[in-house]
């Protein structure tokens, strides 16, 4: 029986591959990459025209409104292990499984006795079999937790760091030098300090998720083998928090640990003044020694040493575990392929990330298209200072915009900020950033930016405290903006990262908007304007956001950057005319984009709009296009189309006799004339 | 008139002393919670530690129980139901921006199951013992313990995907049709599924009421006589039984109308509905004291409103009732 499963599961795992999207990173049941491309992405965008962000609460009905598509996308937390045979049974629905920069761990609460001991949470370590964790409960969709710093986060990861391995006999030896042994033959090991059994020790779990429920059982059952009494208590997610963050009321707990970069779990889960109610080293640990070694990750002003430092911190890790590292989960999103495509998974964030919001685009087409994704909970801000959760980020990533970003790979690249130097001054501990703009970047409402409007944000939210920013701008000093796309930032740390977090975690603002804002936490934009790739329309409360592209983002794909018709070789005909007549205008015009384009040409007379006319030209086509008009009074008029203007002059006609007149005229003429010649005639004679 | 006017004071009293038990219960019952809005911001890990206090701060929550209580008093009377720790605006407005939906789809919906179980409730004590009678009651009493998420998914993926016939989630489409009745249409077509839920959970209430009401009232004496008399049965039942045994339908409909901004949590949520109910769930997750103490005070002040008016309506109908209170 297992073996059929397993083998079903293996050819699952084959027609996944076979549908996946080519630039995925696909992990395999044997945790082993099977397929590592990398298409080259241009990291230019966005290609879509209009984006929803569609409220659908509850996975279940996410999923339906997929297989209905009713939405595009299921992105986080994306489909279940289970539900996967079923989704890929729809061939308009691909599936794509990208790594993940977090991991599940069993934090001990170091506080509390026996947990103090390091054997004992060695010993604890060796009763688990991490293996059949990801075989029974994730299906293989995951991979045991080597490290506290998971593969994905690529450099950064140390693969050398020492194991646990699954041995049973092992942690019983070691409990038994610990002293904690089964005197009375019940089954459960004694206290060495009371004599007594060994009290229930609890994996506190979220009662919402029964991957976890189930995992803190089978680690309850390899407990009970060597004589530990582990139960799993599974608890309110808010419960959790205020237990193990605010009380540090627990014995063992699983939580999700893992954000990017990767200096930030490490220097606030294990630094010793973290160690307080609602800091954020859940285990409590407290060791002086690694706390100077997180003082260095956090100071050092070289990246090599950065790394090697976070390396030695993994190698202490899991020599001490303040918390024991189980599994990563693999992240399965999968996106329909019949309306769109151009999804991208990314390593650490799967499916719903920048890039794929960048490059994502009607199906067939190069660009356009409307493209729907779901989240649970939406978003309750458009102000970037407001911010809380990560449904926040949903609009605010898109609408706003970084000087750097982190590309498919983790790597860090310029964005608004197209280079930057820092000098670092280890003897008086700072260090300058210069950042060196793009400069043709403008914000929604049309207005450049400019260096300015990235002193006043970087002023702004370290004058205002403002939360999610205040840790990454603390330490600036000052800012000078030397030259109109150039800024200075003046730091007083020699930390390598400042330049990361500045670059990638704070979002412009646009000066002229926000100068004048004074209650930043109140405050809420209608419409915000930033400068990202996206424009904010609409939010209808409840049901949807809806973003069109920046028609003039900086990083557009060059095909899609709107160049207006070329307009050139104005013909009037004739240039000079009597009032009433006829000139024809006459210009060419070319399509020098790479794309065709539909655009509206005005015929300007005088200024006044005189005509219209819409022209659908090919790539490279260019067309004759003529325009008439006439005047019914003289002078010197103005032609223009499209910028291209030219003269024309109406004059008055010569007068002309009135026909009578003329024919009386000539009637006379003659007369005269005959009179004339009748008395010559009669001289002569 | 003076006992009436004593009766009409005296329940007036009552409600007053319910709805302020009720705000002091609606304010502690949430502090009484483990973890406050912060603590869930906490959780998160987008807010540095350095800085959860000031929020903390900021929100008033590091006062005094005692004080928050009196300021929370304070607001009320000026009619201030609070800021909203999550949505960041006024109470009043994330709650009456929710409410429109949740009163529709209440109102539909239980305008039909009290149609619905009154009109079963009738026929099925009518046709006591018949397979009418079996086959009403059994199915009445099937959906009413009925999980409601359970009949909500069921629907959703029988009409909603398999057959096509109604959209998945969402109040309207997104984005919704141009024009003002395609608008109409549209919304009630996203309504279907969530009031069909509702209605099949909840008619159940009404058909078991009345059916047991009005096989006891055609055990009275007057009954026996009206029979006796030789009118006809649809007679006996429509204008001698049928009147007598509404009464206590129309106690339960005039509670259930007070209910109707209560909104369904679970219903809402499973066809992303965007009405109270969903909120009251998202701010319980959120810990988000003002909204759930503004929405559950805005509830109680309907319901107990809906039952003072009941109350009052009993007093003029049945004069027995006005001397009750004075233990006659």
């Amino acid at each position: 029986m297992e073996v059929e499963k397993s083998s079903i599961q293996i050819i699952m795992l084959l027609l996944l591959i076979i549908t996946l999207n080519p630039i995925a990173t696909v992990y395999a049941y044997n945790h082993q990459p099977l397929i590592k491309e990398t298409t080259e992405y241009d990291y230019r965008g966005p290609r879509c025209d209009e984006l929803y962000i569609v409220v659908i609460t509850t996975p279940e009905a996410q999923m339906l409104a997929l297989k209905k598509g009713e939405i595009d996308v299921l992105g986080w937390p994306g489909v279940q292990p289970l539900q996967v045979a079923e989704i890929m049974a729809d061939p308009k629905i691909h599936v794509v499984t990208s790594e993940v920069t977090e991991y599940y761990p069993l934090v001990f609460n170091v506080r509390k006795y026996p947990f103090n001991i390091t054997d004992f949470r060695r010993a604890i370590a060796y009763c688990i079999d991490r293996e059949k964790i990801v075989e029974i409960l994730l299906l293989g969709y995951g991979r045991v937790a080597k490290s506290c710093i998971p593969k994905a986060h690529g450099i950064w990861h140390n693969p050398n760091v020492p194991q646990y391995e699954y041995n049973p006999a092992k942690a019983a030896e070691i409990l038994d030098r610990l002293g904690f042994i089964d005197t009375d033959h019940d089954g459960i090991r004694n206290d060495p300090k009371t004599g007594r059994n060994l009290p229930d020790m609890t994996i506190m779990i979220p009662s919402y998720d029964p991957i976890r429920i189930r995992m803190a059982q089978l680690i309850s059952g390899w407990a009970a083998e060597v004589g530990l009494p582990i139960k799993a208590a599974p608890t309110e997610h808010g419960t959790m928090i205020d237990k193990i963050v605010g009380e540090h009321d627990f014995d063992m707990c699983c939580w999700t640990y893992g954000w990017y970069p990767p200096w930030d779990p490490i220097s606030l889960l294990y630094h010793s003044s973290q160690d307080v109610p609602w800091g954020w080293n859940d285990p409590g640990i407290r060791n002086s020694t690694w706390d100077a070694l997180i003082d260095e990750i956090l100071n050092t002003p070289s990246m090599d040493e950065l790394k090697k430092y976070i390396w030695k911190f993994q190698e202490w890790h899991m020599q001490l575990i303040p918390d024991f590292p189980l599994f990563e989960r693999l992240m399965i999103d999968a996106y329909r392929t019949d309306k769109t495509e151009g999804w991208i998974p990314m390593i650490g964030t799967g499916i719903l990330n920048f890039w794929s919001y960048m490059n994502v685009h009607g199906k067939g087409k190069p660009f356009g298209g409307i493209v729907k994704y779901p989240v649970q909970r939406e978003t309750k801000t458009l102000n970037p200072c407001k911010v809380t959760s990560g449904w926040d980020y949903e609009v605010i990533d898109k609408v706003y915009d970084t000087l750097m970003k982190r590309d498919l790979n983790n790597n860090y690249i310029p964005w608004m900020a197209k280079s930057w130097d820092v000098k670092i001054f280890p003897e008086n501990k700072t260090q300058i950033i210069t950042f060196y703009l793009h400069e043709n970047i403008t914000w929604h409402d049309g207005k450049p930016v400019t260096g300015e409007d990235v002193k006043f944000t970087l002023e702004y939210y370290r004058d205002y405290e403002i939360p999610p920013y205040l840790p990454y701008v603390s330490s600036i000093y000052k800012v000078e903006v030397p030259a109109k796309y150039t800024v200075k930032v003046y730091l007083n740390t020699t930390s390598v990262i400042a330049l990361y977090n500045i670059g990638t975690m704070i979002y412009i603002l646009p000066k002229h908007l926000w100068y004048n804002v004074t209650d930043p936490m109140e405050y809420e934009p209608k419409v915000p304007i930033g400068s990202g790739p996206f424009k904010f329309v609409e939010w209808v409360k409840g049901e949807y956001i809806k973003l069109v592209y920046n028609e003039k983002y900086f990083k557009l794909p060059k095909e899609r950057i709107i160049i207006p018709f070329e307009v050139t070789n104005m013909r009037i005909t004739p240039s000079k005319a009597y009032v009433g007549d006829i000139v024809a205008v006459t210009v060419t015009i070319k399509n020098k984009g790479l794309i065709e384009r539909t655009q509206e040409i005005q015929f300007k007379v005088a200024g006044k709009i005189e005509d219209k006319k819409t022209i659908t030209l090919a790539p490279g086509q260019s067309i004759d296009l003529t325009f008439t008009t006439t005047k019914d009074k003289a002078g010197e008029y103005t032609v223009e189309i499209d910028g291209l203007s030219g003269k024309v002059t109406f004059e008055e006609r010569p007068a002309v006799l009135p026909a009578y007149q003329t024919i009386a005229g000539t009637i006379i003429s003659i007369v005269v004339v005959a009179v004339i010649v009748y008395y010559v005639a009669r001289k002569k004679r | 008139v003076s006992e009436f006017r004593g009766y009409i004071i005296r329940r007036t009293t009552y409600a007053m002393i319910t709805l302020f038990l009720t705000i002091t219960i609606n304010f502690f019952i949430f502090r009484v919670m483990p973890g406050d809005p912060v603590s869930i911001m906490v959780s998160e890990r987008i807010l540095k530690p350095v800085v959860v206090e000031e929020v903390r701060a900021m929100f008033g929550l590091n006062l005094p129980l005692w004080q928050q209580y009196i300021l929370y008093i304070r607001n009320l009377l000026i009619g201030y139901l609070g800021y909203s720790f999550h949505w960041k605006e006024p109470v009043i407005n994330v709650i009456m921006e929710r409410m429109p939906n949740t009163i529709l789809l209440m109102g539909v919906s239980t305008i039909f199951s009290v149609i619905i179980g009154i009109v079963l409730g009738v026929l099925a004590a009518w046709k006591r013992g018949t397979k009418i009678d079996v086959t009403i009651l059994t199915s009445s009493l099937t959906f009413y313990s009925l999980p409601v998420f359970w009949i909500g998914m069921m629907l959703l993926m029988l009409f909603g995907y398999y057959l096509g016939m109604f959209p998945i989630a969402g109040t309207m489409s997104r984005p919704p049709p141009e024009g003002f009745f395609e608008r109409i249409l549209d919304i009630l077509h996203h309504m279907t599924l969530p009031a069909i839920t509702l209605t099949l959970i909840s008619y159940g209430e009404y058909t078991l009421l009345m059916r047991g009401t009005l096989l006891d009232v055609l055990t009275q004496d007057y009954i026996v006589t009206a029979r006796a008399k030789g009118l006809p049965e649809r007679r006996v039942l429509v204008r001698h039984a049928m009147r007598n045994a509404l009464l206590p339908t129309v106690t339960a409909v005039a509670i259930s109308l007070g209910f109707i901004v209560s909104g369904a949590t679970l219903t809402e949520t499973v066809f992303s509905w965007n009405g109270v109910g969903r909120l009251i769930y998202d701010a319980m997750m959120m810990r988000d004291y003002p909204v759930l103490q503004g929405a559950f005070l805005i509830i109680s002040i309907s319901v107990i409103l809906a039952n003072y008016v009941a109350d009052i309506v009993y007093g003029i109908l049945d004069p027995r009732i006005r001397y009750g209170g004075q233990g006659a």
